[in-house]
């Protein structure tokens, strides 16, 4: 099992900040979550941090810059681009998906309304070997 | 003749032969242009007849003829105009006798009327103009023939258009009116399926949250709630997925559009067993049968008829009568579109009517409009489940194929869908 220690969430709504974090604490534990409102925030925070997350959760639909164009510039940017990108949206679409994957995302996560599916499937994630893997997966 | 002699008869017959012979003579005399004028004795009074007078029929059916009627010389200047061409410009025959015809030709028309007036010198003319009287546009249609050799004049019938064109402008303003109302009903369709759309997909949003927050709350402290406060929170949750359901089948209802669909020939055979393989657990569970006739292959867009089956299909399942397995038949014929009995402004001559049959519990025939309704329900939720979307997507799907759909049921015995598919009609 991979050790992570430190993870980011860009995602607008602070419910689901909300939801995101007690749902990490109660399948993989405490640990440090940085959160961001959107990708320019995100970005900002990517490029001051000296201890860089080792997942990064992305919302696609937030306002001053979106999800995809956020992904465009990390996948861009040498010091942030290794780190694995897994999109969490309530989007299902086949265009978003194919859009997120093209732009070099790691992985789809669908935003649901169970809050216990949502537990089982970060524990799966967090147990999940990125560096490993032969990604993305969709 | 009773008294009369013999001779006095004879007599009679002499007279009259000789008046006959006088008579052939006359005509004769007339047909070879001889004669100006003779007299005829009409009870014993005499008439003149002159050949002025022998015109005098035509001359009355020009002067009182029901379209306007003029002769005017090669210049233009008028030298006859009757009655109603007079009652036509409102001027005296005075006025216009001597006048010069193109002072009645509204000047943008005047360029037209010396073409025709051209060609009628060589021989005829028509065509439509306009008149100018007094700030009164009058148009009308002329027909101007050449009268030589006889007369250096040409004659020039004048037809009103006022009525007709009334009408026309009647029926292109009805025309105009109808294509905006046209536009303006594509673009509130349009509307109001990307309203239907946004609203159905952000709508969903919200209600994650209350389900997402209310089974947290569960899964969170479930030991300390009540067995009461547990209740609602069930009660929360289960109306929250019911809105859930509903907002998808609406998206679902909002996304049946043909606008980037493709049309391919397809067996429909095909299509119900497709259909058939998607519903197979339900249909496994309610000891389901499906009969098949043979399918037309029609051009359809196949995963929208894909759901048509489907909906259709578990539609006949859900409304199935207690303790009776449920039967369904499929089965298609051509009629034409008079024996199909329905109102329809585009139509085509021939379809295909594929019909399918259940043995549920069928429904009153008053109501077999308002099932094709969004939302409409015939029973309540606690006994059948359903959104109320399924047939209204049915019959957007058939509509998206130019065809109709109609049901008729049977309380207590089942329910007919009928739907019909326009032959040798490409969309």
């Amino acid at each position: 099992m991979i050790q992570h220690t430190k993870i980011m969430l860009i995602d607008d709504d602070a419910d689901d900040q909300l939801i995101f974090k007690e749902a990490l604490k109660d399948s993989v534990g405490i640990l440090e979550c940085t959160t961001a409102n959107n990708g320019i925030e995100a970005l900002s925070k990517l490029r001051s941090e000296e201890l860089l997350p080792s997942l990064i959760f992305l919302d696609l639909n937030m306002p001053m810059m979106n999800g995809l164009e956020c992904l465009e510039l990390i996948k861009n940017e040498d010091r942030i681009k290794q780190i694995p990108v897994i999109i969490f949206s309530t989007s299902n679409s086949p265009e978003d998906r194919n859009q997120s994957k093209k732009l070099g995302a790691d992985m789809f996560l669908t935003k649901v309304s169970d809050f216990k599916s949502l537990k089982t499937k970060l524990r799966n994630i967090f147990e999940f070997d990125f560096s490993e893997a032969q990604g993305p997966y969709f | 003749m009773k008294g009369k002699s013999v001779k006095e008869l004879t007599q009679r017959i002499e007279e009259l032969e000789a008046r006959l012979v006088e008579s052939d003579q006359l005509i004769e005399a007339i047909k070879a242009g001889e004669v100006d004028a003779f007299t005829v004795s009409i009870d014993g009074k005499p008439e003149v007849y002159t050949l002025q007078s022998g015109d005098y029929a035509y001359r009355l059916l020009i002067e009182e003829f029901g379209e306007g009627a003029v002769n005017i010389t090669e210049d233009g200047l008028i030298v006859y105009t009757n009655l109603y061409f007079t009652e036509l410009l409102g001027l005296p025959y005075e006025d216009i006798a001597g006048s010069l015809f193109t002072d009645y030709i509204y000047p943008g028309h005047l360029g037209l009327f010396y073409e025709l007036f051209a060609r009628a010198k060589k021989d005829r003319s028509k065509g439509e103009i306009s008149l100018l009287v007094k700030d009164r546009v009058i148009p009308v249609y002329i027909s101007l023939t050449s009268l030589r050799p006889s007369l250096n004049t040409v004659g020039i019938i004048i037809s009103d258009l006022t009525h007709r064109k009334k009408q026309d402008e009647v029926i292109s303003s009805y025309q105009k009116n109808l294509e905006t109302k046209n536009l303006e009903l594509t673009q509130s369709n349009s509307e109001l399926a990307s309203f239907t759309y946004i609203a159905s997909h952000d709508l969903q949003e919200p209600l994650r949250k209350i389900q997402t927050f209310s089974n947290l709350i569960m899964s969170k402290d479930q030991d300390k709630l009540s067995a009461e406060t547990r209740d609602y929170f069930d009660r929360i949750s289960s109306a929250a997925t019911r809105m859930q359901n509903l907002l998808m089948a609406l998206l679902n209802y909002s996304r049946t559009n043909n606008s980037d669909s493709l049309f391919v020939a397809t067996d429909l055979s095909q299509l119900v067993e497709e259909a058939k393989d998607d519903l197979a657990e339900m249909l496994d569970e309610r000891h389901a049968t499906i009969h098949v006739s043979p399918l037309p292959t029609l051009k359809v867009i196949p995963n929208q008829f894909v759901q048509f089956f489907t909906n259709i299909i578990s539609n006949a399942i859900k409304y199935s009568r207690d303790g009776v397995n449920p039967v369904i038949t499929i089965s298609a014929d051509m009629v034409t579109f008079a024996e199909m009995g329905i109102i329809a402004a585009e139509h085509s001559d021939h379809y295909w009517l594929i019909r399918i049959a259940d043995n549920g519990i069928g429904f009153e025939q008053q109501y077999s409009e308002k099932i094709f309704e969004l939302f409409q329900r015939l029973y309540t939720r606690e006994k059948y489940e359903g959104t109320g979307v399924g047939l209204a997507i049915c019959k957007k799907i058939i509509q998206n194929h130019n065809g109709f759909i109609t049901a008729s049921g049977r309380p207590g015995i089942g329910s007919v869908f009928s739907i019909y598919l326009p032959i040798n009609k490409e969309k």
